[in-house]
C-alpha cells in the first residue's frame, strides 16, 4: 500500500458549481482506479509565480489518497492531462500515511 | 549576526519539527535568490542532507507554479 498527494490547478475562471463537478470527478476518478481518498483541500485562488497557459491565477487542489496498484499514477496523469480545465498538476509518494488533517495544512492552506 | 557567528547552523538540523515540503513555498523561499536560484548550502549552512531534500522540494514547488523557474527583477521595475 502506497499513499500519494496530487495537487493540481484549476482554471481560475471557472464557476463554483463546475470547480464542485470537478473535483467530484477527480474523487470519482481515483475511486473508479481502485484508490481511496483520505483528504481533499482546496487553497483557493492564488497567484502563480508564473503563466500556466497565459493564466497569472490558479485554484489549487490538494488530494492525498492511497492505492495498492502504482498504475494508478499514471492513469490517473493522463486523466488529468486530457482535462481543459486542469491547468498543472504534481503528484507525489507520501513517506508515510497522511493523518486526516495534515499538520501542515495550517501554514499553506490559511495564507492566501 | 549570521556574520560575527562562526560556525552556521543547520536549520533543519537545529528544528527538527520543521518538515522540508514542496508545499510550505514559504520556508522555501528563504532558500532561494531575489532571482529565483537556489542559495548554496555554504551560504545559509543548511547541512548536506537536508540541502539534499530542499533542493528536491524547490524544484518540485516550481514545478507547480508555487515558487519561479526565474525571475527578472531588473524587467520587473521596467
Amino acid at each position: 500500500m502506497r499513499y500519494y498527494e496530487n495537487l493540481f490547478i484549476v482554471n481560475p475562471n471557472i464557476e463554483q458549481d463546475r470547480l464542485a463537478q470537478l473535483i467530484e470527478a477527480v474523487k470519482a476518478e481515483i475511486t473508479r482506479l481502485n484508490g481511496a481518498v483520505f483528504n481533499l483541500e482546496d487553497w483557493g485562488k492564488r497567484r502563480l509565480a508564473y503563466q500556466i497557459k497565459k493564466h497569472r491565477y490558479g485554484t489549487y487542489i490538494l488530494v492525498q489518497f492511497e492505492s495498492t496498484d502504482a498504475q494508478i499514477i499514471r492513469e490517473l496523469e493522463a486523466w488529468m492531462r486530457l482535462n481543459q480545465s486542469i491547468l498543472a498538476f504534481i503528484t507525489v509518494i507520501l513517506e508515510e500515511k497522511p493523518v486526516a488533517k495534515p499538520v501542515d495544512e495550517p501554514v499553506s492552506a490559511t495564507s492566501a | 549576526m549570521a556574520l560575527l557567528s562562526k560556525r552556521k547552523i543547520c536549520k533543519f538540523c537545529e528544528n527538527r519539527d520543521e518538515k522540508i515540503d514542496y508545499k510550505n513555498y514559504k520556508t522555501l523561499r528563504r532558500f532561494v535568490t531575489e532571482q529565483g536560484k537556489i542559495i548554496p548550502s555554504r551560504i545559509t549552512g543548511t547541512c548536506a542532507r537536508h540541502q539534499r531534500e530542499l533542493t528536491r522540494a524547490i524544484k518540485r514547488a516550481r514545478n507547480i507554479a508555487l515558487l519561479p523557474y526565474s525571475y527578472d527583477v531588473i524587467q520587473s521595475y521596467k
